[in-house]
């Protein structure tokens, strides 16, 4: 016996240390990570389905029940060789729709039900509060047993442990689990904290069934033997199912509802699904979970053999393990046992009562608040409102344990939570692998099946305390006999139990099966239900939701800086981390996608090849562990799910890029024979341009013959025969003349140009004034009585062909000179001017001018804007200057007005 | 050795060795073991119950085996 306070003093210690490992744990250290995603804790902290039930209570069921135990292990075990089909199915949904709760997982399933959640929720609320109860009874029960009262003065403590039992269970299920809130609903701290629990019940377990077994006595043979020997009939206790009618289907019963419990129990949904970091933990836990429940019950049997060899009374079975250690006088022993039957409690508590706050809080609670427009400021308190739910729910269990507690053995209260568990199961396993099933059909089943649980065990369960419920557990409601709870409908074959068990599942799957049968589901539903029917085919698909920001950067920041700091100073570093996260748009942000991580190590990777060159860097960034295995699965998934929301297998894709491929090859092919043929005919039409500019050449070269004849013979005529001819025909000889020489020069203009399109451009660096000053100075000696003004900017150097240029100017200053010739000061200028972000070469006149709504005609062969009798010309000149800019590669523009002169612009 | 980790992770496996312990932990095989006297249930569900974790400790291993090499192809 040990002082209460001391043992009080002693669990503060081992919670103490239990909180300093969660805590090292949710440090993030690369140890405490690599031990927290580790298979090992993941397989332990399922063992959370070990509570003080079987830790305490399969000793009193095998007393009263002989092996009927072990088929709450068993089930599971048997339920387990299943879980790569079923458990890999729900982690990857989980993955998938981020599900934080049992309630979530099948409103998801069945068109993000609202009501179908809250349903769930509740049916997990009820069902879970008499396994509430039990644990705090047997912490409350074991504490008297464990702690003596060596006087009045800590005598209080054994007095309230009940209140002091639930106080520390909020303050240690608040501090572990829901200290902070986590989007992701994993606890790594406290599911560590779990596993390390779950060591120390199992190894006090042993502990004690090591020494009965084999200090006490020399083994199980011997102990069996000294059993028989004080006159106990082991045949008696050693049954299958304990003295009952039934015992093949109360057997049957165990073994189903202990098979769904290990999946549809809210806390081993919990730590099976929603704390799975990694699919392949489950292929460990697959054989490591079985070996644990194999070894915690393989002493069973022997310490209970041995309770009651000494002589324990057998309706104190449940405390057996506790008490034999001290009738042996082993206080400390007994004092390990008491550690290991508290973890057993106390993680079962701190799960059960955070995923439950968890329903209670987002199914239940929320949408209240959402309803109730008052209530919508406590919206921002999310965090107390979950405080609030631990407290309540431990505290309505503790209410439960005060109301039923002492009428029921703890293996009881266990099949009750156990049986309202199992009606999860059609809606969970229809949901999985039938797509027919929907909401409508969930929803009928769920009501029937958990109304169906709590007529037929918690109403009797209250009845054995409350005279209103025993007067309907015995006589039925209403005094109707058929309706009677534990014989519904006259079935009486079946202990209360199995029919329960019977009645419920027969109802739930029925409505389950009707109800989707009958009603359709939604367009979105049914997307829904396909998706969940078809999760391992779709591809090993994990958590994806790109714009969800999960990741802490703060924790990412330093990995990426360090990688960084391999190959620049820190500050540097530093630098070209803030750049890369400003490039990434992500400023500011302290948790960011998976695909905005992604990102930020392209836009670090970028960053890096500017210093060490992209191979490296890419190497570099590759080898950096920034991401976690999980994260890293989940980006490997990301790009399997594009894949798959592509509706493509992967060789339809190989196919179509293939296809793609082949395209692209085709088009360049068709591009390159387009360009080909481009170049063909660019030189065919080279040909035909030189050959139209021979033919015009050669035929204006012969015209010139005739015409001199025309105008030579016409002279000879007048000079020769002018005195016989009157004066009308002199005129039209004159004319005849004045044609041909016209024409004549016509033909002069057209060989000029078409000599000057067959000239190759020569560049050469040449000074455009020089040039036009020889050309003036041409044209004064043609007419050196005008008085033309002529200004010549300096310095007009240029790389151009002096030949073409000469045309050019002779033509340009040919026309200025010419329209300006009327005027009284006629003026020239020429320089450069810039304009349009461009140096021009301009000269300008003051001549007649021209009107601009017929500057685009300027520049066209024989166009003229003055008639012959104006100005004289061919209309040549201009289109002579247009194709010589143009061989240049250069443009030609003019400006003018009538009679204010014209300028024209252009550049070589 | 590929075919046997492949039939120790397969689908059928794991269905055969469920109804193969539903029916060890059940009527009829039970009933012989009861009427065998007091310690043959207790042996029997106990080595049963071992055999099964060992199966599993295969099943677990060729799983995580076969996950192995199908990465590996």
């Amino acid at each position: 016996m040990f002082n209460p306070l001391v043992v009080l003093f002693i669990l503060l210690i081992y919670f103490g240390l239990l909180f300093i490992l969660a805590q090292w744990v949710e440090g993030k250290s690369a140890l405490s990570m690599r031990i927290a995603g580790s298979p090992l804790v993941y397989s332990l902290s399922l063992a959370v389905y070990c509570t003080s039930w079987t830790y305490y209570g399969s000793v009193g069921k095998a007393v009263t029940s002989g092996m009927l135990f072990t088929t709450v292990y068993i089930g599971p075990t048997l339920g387990i060789i299943l879980w790569w089909q079923i458990m890999r199915r729900m982690v990857r949904i989980k993955n998938r729709y981020h599900i934080t709760s049992i309630a979530d997982f099948i409103s998801a399933r069945y068109d993000r039900s609202v009501s179908l959640a809250a349903m769930a929720a509740c049916a997990a609320l009820v069902g879970s509060t008499p396994y509430i109860a039990l644990q705090i009874k047997s912490v409350v029960a074991t504490f008297n047993i464990i702690a003596g009262d060596p006087g009045p003065t800590t005598s209080w403590v054994r007095d309230q442990i009940g209140p002091l039992s639930v106080i520390l269970m909020i303050g240690f299920t608040i501090i572990f689990g829901v200290r902070k809130l986590d989007p992701t609903e994993r606890h790594q701290g406290m599911i560590t904290a779990v596993a390390a629990e779950s060591i120390i019940k199992l190894t006090a377990f042993l502990a004690c069934g090591i020494f009965i077994t084999y200090v006490a006595h020399n083994g199980i043979a011997d102990l069996f033997s000294d059993t028989r020997a004080m006159g106990i009939d082991l045949n008696k206790v050693i049954t299958l199912s304990g003295p009952v009618d039934t015992p093949y289907s109360t057997w049957a019963t165990y073994l189903l509802l202990s098979m769904s419990a290990i999946m549809f129990l809210p806390r081993q949904f919990h730590v099976s699904v929603v704390e799975n970091g990694n699919e392949k933990h489950i292929a460990t836990a697959m054989w490591l979970f079985p070996l644990y429940m194999l070894l915690i019950t393989i002493f069973v049997v022997p310490i209970a053999m041995e309770g009651l060899r000494v002589g324990f009374d057998k309706s104190m079975a449940d405390t057996f393990v506790l008490k034999l250690p001290m009738w042996y006088n082993r206080p400390w022993l007994a004092l390990f046992v008491y550690i290991g039957g508290v973890s057993a409690a106390i993680s079962m508590v701190m799960i059960s009562s955070m995923t439950l706050s968890t329903m209670l809080t987002n199914h239940i609670l929320l949408p209240i608040i959402r309803a109730i427009k008052p209530l919508e400021p406590l919206r921002r308190h999310l965090l107390r409102l979950k405080w609030f739910s631990v407290a309540l729910v431990i505290v309505v269990g503790y209410w439960f344990n005060l109301a039923v507690g002492d009428s029921f053995m703890l293996v009881n209260m266990g099949m009750i939570s156990f049986a309202a568990a199992l009606q999860f199961a059609p809606c969970i396993l229809g949901g999985l692998f039938w797509e027919r099933g929907n909401k409508i059909g969930a929803q009928l089943a769920l009501t029937g099946g958990i109304g169906t649980w709590f007529y037929t065990l918690v109403i009797p369960a209250f009845a054995k305390n409350d005279w209103a419920f025993q007067s309907i557990v015995s006589n039925g409601p209403l005094g109707i006999e058929i309706l009677k709870p534990e014989a519904l409908f006259g079935m009486n074959s079946m202990d209360p139990l199995s029919q329960s068990v019977f009645w419920s599942m027969l109802i739930n799957t029925g409505l389950y099966v009707t109800g989707s049968m009958l009603f359709e589901a939604k367009a979105t539903g049914m997307t829904l239900a396909r998706d969940f029917v078809h999760i391992l085919e779709s591809s090993d698909k994990q958590p994806y939701r790109a714009g969800e920001a999960t990741i802490n950067l703060t924790s990412k920041t330093k990995t990426i800086v360090e990688t960084l700091t391999h190959y620049v100073t820190k500050s540097d570093a530093g630098t070209m981390f803030v750049s890369s996260i400003r490039r990434a748009g992500l400023s500011g942000r302290r948790k960011v996608s998976l695909n905005e991580l992604a990102e930020l190590l392209g836009e670090v990777e970028k960053t890096l090849t500017g210093a060490v060159g992209a191979a490296e860097a890419h190497s570099a960034v590759m080898s950096a562990d920034v991401y976690t295995d999980e994260e890293r699965a989940k980006l490997s998934n990301m790009y399997a799910e594009i894949l798959a929301d592509l509706k493509l297998t992967p060789g339809e894709l190989k196919k179509r890029v293939d296809y793609h491929k082949e395209r692209e090859s085709l088009l360049s092919n068709q591009a390159k024979n387009l360009e080909q043929r481009v170049k063909a005919r660019t030189v065919d039409l080279e040909a035909a341009n030189r050959e139209l500019e021979a033919f015009s050449y050669y035929v204006s070269h012969d015209l010139r013959t005739p015409l001199r004849a025309i105008d030579g013979f016409s002279q000879a005529l007048i000079e020769d025969y002018g005195d016989k001819l009157d004066a009308e025909g002199l005129d039209f000889l004159n004319r005849v003349r004045n044609a041909s020489q016209r024409m004549g020069e016509i033909i002069d203009d057209i060989l000029s140009m078409s000599r000057m399109s067959r000239m190759e451009v020569e560049r050469e660096p040449i000074d455009l004034g020089e040039i036009m000053l020889e050309i003036v100075q041409t044209f004064r000696e043609r007419e050196p009585d005008a008085k033309t003004e002529i200004e010549i900017q300096a310095n007009l150097k240029i790389d151009a062909d002096p030949r073409l240029v000469r045309i050019l100017l002779e033509n340009l200053v040919g026309n200025a000179w010419k329209f300006s010739a009327d005027k009284e000061t006629p003026r020239i200028t020429f320089g450069t001017e810039e304009a349009m972000g461009t140096t021009w070469f301009v000269i300008r006149d003051n001549g007649a001018g021209f009107d601009m709504q017929y500057g685009d005609k300027l520049f066209q062969a024989f166009s003229r804007l003055h008639t012959q009798e104006e100005f004289e010309g061919t209309g040549i000149g201009l289109a002579i200057v247009d194709r010589v800019v143009r061989k240049h590669g250069g443009t030609v523009r003019a400006e003018g007005k009538t009679d204010q002169g014209a300028a024209f612009f252009f550049t070589l | 050795m590929n075919r046997f980790v492949t039939f120790f992770k397969s689908q059928g496996f794991a269905i055969l060795l469920f109804h193969a312990g539903v029916l060890l932990f059940s009527w009829p095989i039970l009933s012989l073991a009861t009427e065998s006297g007091e310690t043959y249930i207790f042996k029997h569900l106990l080595i049963g119950w071992a055999i099964i974790v060992a199966l599993l400790v295969v099943v677990g291993q060729c799983i995580l085996r076969g996950d192995k090499s199908d990465k590996g192809d």
